[in-house]
């Protein structure tokens, strides 16, 4: 099994969670926008605050003293689909072994994973 | 490698864990009988495999109690489900059946290799051991909430069907039995969760003490949320923390507005001071907190998004209080609905707790943006946010921004001080996100102000006053007193 304290690795999950948080920060302002356009009654705005915690989530999970190296340009290359977004955050998060990941990433996993069936047509 | 199939260890977890986490997608409350048949036995082999890994050396022996405890919550459940004969015999769950199989392929391995349990003999053993050991309780927890779902929207749907067919023996009994799985489930899920994470952090169904719902619950979580907020705001004013709280203001602001909309469409209070005031009000109050949110969220990225655990635990509490009352599913609850879950005569102290919340937060908020000099975000964020803010520039205007933040502040995306075009659009802002909140406490005092009864006894006029110089509660609400409707 793979060593969680190479610094590969570290950098490598720094990267990942970098990602995910943008990704579901992202979804998050989209869901905002969008209950804003639906109105109060739509259900939408529960979404946009639980997408958002949940964004708050993996972010405090990304160490402190961890590294940006994305460029610019990854920081805007989202899809606008917030489904979409929610779904590649859960399949980065996948793509490494959980005990490669910091302690907390299996909770942001079921948040996602209740997001994501909740969201699904 | 694994004598079944040629996988090894590693690998077999790892199918575990996928079958595990794809569980949670497709899991509905049709499949709780079949996981709650299979469960036992997943929970056994992950045991078994546990005790056959190598321990630590000197000590270490937390997570071993920890599982022991995990299996005798699921010994007594499946000694329950015996007894009670709920669910009945039937077909196991392949899914879960799948997850049991790779624990029990994975446990068999490692017997054959290492013989019986013994201690790491080195640093790889003692490292692989170790990441076995968060795979299992991973796939577990992962799992463990998979069933809890099934088994919540089961007992859910045995709640919701007709009357007639609630006459059957067998749909009756679910109720309680599954209601009593479930919050064997949940002790298990947060008991291998603290195997994870020393932070606790409940999943977005959380569940609720019985007896302990509906407005009182909503009432103490806005009263705890309001008391962490300002902690938070006192200690550590930062855009993210900032972000946090107009967003769950404006989300405060909205199940108020829900709950008198329902309270209006049910009877208990004013339908046309509902449409013509507190609509409006509270519309405008949730537009305005959701656009500081955006505001203050734009100063944070992925490094500076470091929310106070406490508040976000509050915020999380809230939000749980507050999907319960005025969510069915997905869906926004249907007024009647909401009327059923909580008696709406005892709506008045809570929706003024929330408004008197949300115009302090509010007004503090605002004096943080005026007079706060510790406020500081990424500089590339401020330059973008200033830019977005600003009227577009005319042919020859020259764009003086980027000269508020140094270039090697910018290059490097620096954390640095709020500039002053920043500062004064929030500014701006947030006193009229203050003004909003204002409006809608205004509008609260309005609904619950004496009216003259109209003949005939409309819904305006069955009701009555709350009186206002009450003193607004701190904890769940008081039952008004008669006149209220």
């Amino acid at each position: 099994m793979p060593d969680p304290g190479n610094a590969t690795h570290s950098t490598d999950v720094s990267i990942v969670l970098f990602r995910v948080v943008d990704l579901l920060a992202a979804a998050g302002r989209g869901l905002w926008a969008r209950a804003a356009a639906e109105g109060p009654l739509a259900a939408t705005y529960s979404l946009a605050q639980e997408v958002d915690l949940t964004a708050d989530l993996a972010a405090s999970l990304i160490p402190g003293d961890a590294e940006d190296h994305r460029s610019l340009a990854d920081h805007t290359s989202t899809s606008g689909d917030q489904l979409a977004m929610l779904a590649e955050a859960e399949a980065l998060l996948r793509s490494r072994p959980i005990e490669c990941l910091p302690a907390g990433t299996s909770q942001l996993l079921v948040r996602l994973g209740d997001l994501i069936r909740q969201e699904r047509p | 490698m694994s004598a079944r199939d040629g996988r090894s260890v590693g690998e077999l977890l790892l199918h575990a864990d996928t079958a595990a986490r794809d569980l949670l997608f497709d899991v509905t409350g049709e499949d709780a009988p079949a996981m709650l048949r299979t469960w036992g036995e997943v929970v056994q082999n992950a045991a078994e495999l546990w005790q056959a890994l190598p321990a630590r050396p000197r000590g270490g022996t937390a997570g071993g109690q920890l599982m022991v405890q995990l299996e005798a919550i699921t010994q007594r459940m499946h000694r329950t489900q015996l007894r009670q004969g709920w669910p009945s015999a039937g077909d196991p769950d392949e899914r879960l059946l799948s997850v049991a199989e790779s624990f029990g392929a994975a446990r068999d391995l490692v017997t054959a290799h290492a013989g019986a349990p013994g201690q790491a003999r080195s640093l790889a053993a003692m490292r692989d051991a170790h990441a076995a050991r968060t795979r299992t309780m991973h796939a577990l927890y992962v799992a463990a909430h998979a069933v809890s779902i099934a088994v919540r929207e089961h007992v859910q749907h045995l709640r919701e069907m007709p009357r007639v067919d609630k006459q059957w023996a067998r749909t009756t009994r679910g109720i309680p039995r599954g209601t009593e799985a479930l919050e064997r489930l949940t002790a298990f899920e947060q008991l291998a969760g603290s195997y994870l994470s020393d932070r606790f952090v409940g999943s977005l169904r959380a569940e609720h003490r019985d007896g302990y719902a509906g407005l009182g619950r909503l009432c103490d979580a806005i009263t705890r949320w309001d008391l962490q907020a300002h902690r938070t705001i006192a200690a550590n004013s930062t855009p993210a923390n900032l972000a946090t709280i107009a967003r769950t203001t404006a989300v405060i602001n909205r199940t108020s507005l829900i709950l008198v909309r329902a309270a209006a469409h049910t009877g208990t209070a004013d339908p046309v001071t509902y449409e013509q005031q507190i609509a409006p009000a509270f519309e405008e109050a949730i537009r305005a907190q959701s656009h500081m949110a955006r505001l203050w969220g734009s100063l944070t990225n992925a490094m500076t998004r470091k929310v106070d655990p406490k508040l976000w635990a509050a915020a999380e509490q809230l939000q749980a209080a507050t999907r319960e009352l005025i969510h069915d599913k997905t869906a926004l609850a249907d007024p009647t609905l909401i009327a059923e879950r909580a008696d709406l005569r005892d709506l008045a102290p809570v929706v003024k707790v929330a408004t008197v919340a949300g115009f302090t937060l509010a007004s503090d908020v605002r004096e943080i943006a005026t007079h706060h000099t510790g406020l500081s975000a990424p500089a590339r964020a401020m330059l973008d946010f200033a830019r977005n803010a600003e009227h577009a520039r005319g042919p020859g205007d020259e764009d003086v921004l980027g000269e508020s933040l140094s270039p090697t502040d910018l290059q490097h995306n620096r954390v640095r001080p709020l500039i002053e075009p920043v500062r004064a659009i929030l500014v701006r802002d947030a006193y009229e996100a203050s003004m909003r909140q204002a409006g809608a406490s205004g509008a609260v005092l309005a609904l619950w102000t004496p009216r003259e009864p109209v003949a005939g006894g409309s819904a305006a006029g069955r009701v009555r006053n709350l009186a206002l110089d009450q003193p607004v509660p701190v904890g769940p609400p008081a039952r008004p007193g008669p006149g209220w409707k």
